[in-house]
């Protein structure tokens, strides 16, 4: 019986050209934290040059080669998993590294619904790389936007080379796209791993309502059409309505639909119902039992571009009973 | 999405080897008291009484108890999937401490 083996947690780790990648994947193939990890690399152009960059370890080092990820990265990650688990079947962490220009959700979603690549692993978390100086330059790039909007935790990079009131116009920046992403600073991607490994942002049981402070936060002006925002309501949820209205907005928004989470209180069912999404792929399930008097709040986080926040709301509105 | 945790709870077991057992794709139970069992642990869990995952690690270890014995044998007329079912909720409510060994034995002497 194996239907139940413990699956190994993957990160997916992004960031734009030069925000630091390759110095943070150094590091944690040459520190001596006692985990088994393998390191799954893209490149993006013929020659992987990056390849040579990083040190040699125990870790393997399985450098996909085949250019940009966006196009054809799902067969390609399905067959390098299927290598790893052929040849080492005891690891503690895969860590999957996307090439600057990648857009991370193909990656994603190839998590969410592909059978071989989630038998096996489990998807733990987006780490996105940022470069404290650079950013505002990255942002003509789409990628660089949606590499910070999907992410679960942002580290700032290169904090040593900015003053402080640069640093916090950076974070600010990151903010205003991403909400909700847990904001670390680091210099040369020092960074504990603890922080970016193992915080299963994507394990349903795991998503907690919305923490309050960020639905208080004002909302800042946007010269970017990436946005974020939190939706909070007591009330019960139709599951029927709901099933139909998320599956709708998927489709409706498609690939602007980055991130959405949610915790509801469906059909005042005793436990909570917890969910994610990226773009038009949702996954959900009961979670933890809600508390004997707990005041039942419906939570929602949704971030993408274009996303027109008062038709979800009003969409959201329509699934709750009477 | 399963929003209801009946349906979420079954279709997580599809397709893996502790599955109840069915026909026509409906549940095949063969005895009023399997389906008594079948529904107790899923009302109980949809409950909160304990979580799904450890029921079926429960079930999943009760079967390979039997397989240890028998071999994987499911023409053999002595392998029966609700009394492993069974053995498994017996495990799970004694270890929430719902219920105990004596009163099970308590509730087994009333019957006729």
């Amino acid at each position: 019986m194996t239907a139940l083996h413990e699956k190994v947690p993957a990160t997916v780790l992004t960031g734009y050209l030069g925000s630091g990648k390759t110095t943070l994947l150094n590091k944690i193939l040459t520190e001596n934290h006692g985990k088994r990890i393998a390191v799954i690399v893209n490149e993006f152009g013929e020659v992987g040059i990056d390849h040579q960059l990083i040190s040699s370890s125990d870790e393997e080092i399985i450098e996909m080669n085949n250019g940009c990820i966006c196009c054809k990265v799902r067969g390609d990650l399905i067959r390098i998993v299927d290598d790893i688990f052929a040849k080492q079947t005891s690891l503690d962490h895969v860590l999957i590294e996307t090439t600057g220009l990648a857009d991370p959700g193909p990656i994603i979603q190839s998590f969410l619904i592909d059978d071989r690549v989630c038998e096996r692993l489990e998807l733990d978390s987006i780490v996105t790389l940022v470069d404290a100086k650079h950013l505002k330059f990255h942002l003509d790039s789409p990628e660089a936007e949606e590499q910070i909007a999907f992410a679960d935790v942002v580290v700032i990079n290169k904090t040593d080379i900015v003053e402080s009131d640069e640093l916090e116009a950076t974070e600010r920046i990151v903010r205003r796209i991403n909400k909700f992403a847990r904001i670390y600073r680091a210099q040369r991607a020092d960074i504990n791993i603890d922080k970016i490994m193992r915080i299963r942002s994507f394990d349903i049981k795991n998503i907690l309502g919305v923490d309050p402070g960020i639905l208080e936060a004002t909302e800042h002006e946007h010269d970017t059409s990436v946005v974020s925002f939190a939706i909070s309501k007591c009330g019960v949820v139709d599951g029927t309505r709901f099933n139909r209205w998320i599956f709708d907005l998927g489709q409706q928004y498609g690939q602007n639909l980055f991130r959405i989470k949610g915790v509801l209180n469906i059909d005042n069912a005793p436990r909570r119902f917890v969910f994610h999404g990226v773009h038009m792929t949702f996954d959900g399930g009961p979670g933890k039992k809600w508390g004997k008097d707990e005041i039942r709040t419906n939570d929602l986080v949704v971030i993408g571009r274009d996303l027109d926040k008062g038709q979800i709301q009003s969409g959201l509105d329509s699934c709750f009973s009477e | 999405m399963q929003t209801k945790f009946e349906h979420y709870a079954t279709t997580s077991m599809l397709g893996a080897p502790d599955s109840p057992p069915r026909c026509n794709a409906k549940l095949l139970f063969h005895h009023e008291w399997e389906a008594r069992a079948f529904g107790m642990a899923l009302a109980l869990s949809r409950d909160g009484f304990f979580e799904w995952e450890d029921f079926r690690q429960a079930l999943i270890a009760s079967i390979a108890e039997w397989e240890k014995e028998h071999g994987v044998d499911r023409v053999n007329p002595e392998w029966d999937y609700y009394e492993r079912w069974l053995l498994a909720l017996e495990r799970v409510l004694k270890a929430e401490a719902l219920i105990t060994t004596e009163e099970i034995q308590a509730a087994l002497a009333k019957e006729p």
